[in-house]
């Protein structure tokens, strides 16, 4: 199984061009028997995983049982948030357990935060190349 | 206007003039390429979490639990 997957930043806003460049990635989410295939945004600076509500309806998650409130910064502050885990894929790197904060709000990206989406994998940076890569954490932590 | 007319009369400006008249035709330039940057007055929306720290914990909380259990 492969331990490094390299992606492009992508175009964000064709208005914008080159500015727009933001690191996102295609990641395969399950829960249960339902998976979807979605671009995320790898976010150093958000100390959260955030699911968008269609993305949670759309694996067949349920609000109402998900009874972990958590309470969001930002533009997520007025909406409400609960704690919901899924599995994820990222190409051929082993799968991994993700929890999420699943928001009401649907005008956000599917977001990889600190926790957990960085404490599972490795990511290395490569803005002057357009390039970064995702790497399966290191099995001997610092 | 010439070139050598358009400079003498930038000069003449002060320089807060000078620093937008620049930023002007730096966005002006910018935008024509398709590379524009941030416009003055539009709002661009965050959705990043910063410093939701209490969120964090508790959903690793829930983590830890859902290890657990499985």
């Amino acid at each position: 199984m492969a331990q490094a997957e390299e992606f492009p930043f992508i175009v964000a806003d064709p208005a914008f061009g080159e500015v727009s460049r933001l690191p996102y990635m295609p990641i395969t989410l399950q829960l249960q028997q339902r998976s979807v295939s979605v671009s995320a945004l790898l976010d150093t600076g958000s100390a959260v995983n955030v699911l968008p509500y269609d993305a949670g309806l759309r694996l067949g998650a349920v609000w109402e049982r998900q009874t972990t409130e958590v309470h969001l910064t930002g533009n997520l502050a007025n909406e409400p948030a609960r704690v919901l885990t899924l599995m994820g894929s990222i190409g051929n790197l082993p799968s991994v357990r993700l929890v999420f904060a699943w928001t009401r709000a649907a005008a956000v990206p599917v977001i990889l935060g600190q926790v957990n989406f960085f404490m599972e994998f490795d990511v290395c940076f490569y803005r002057s190349r357009f390039l970064f890569e995702v790497n399966a954490k290191s099995v001997t932590q610092v | 206007m010439s070139l050598t007319e358009l400079l003498d009369t930038a000069r003449t400006m002060c320089r807060a003039d000078r620093i937008r008249l620049v930023q002007c035709l730096v966005d002006d330039l910018a935008r024509e390429e398709g590379i524009s940057s941030l416009e003055d007055g539009h709002a661009y929306p965050i959705s990043t979490p910063l410093h939701a720290f209490d969120a964090a914990a508790t959903m690793l909380a829930a983590l830890g639990k859902t290890n657990t259990e499985t």
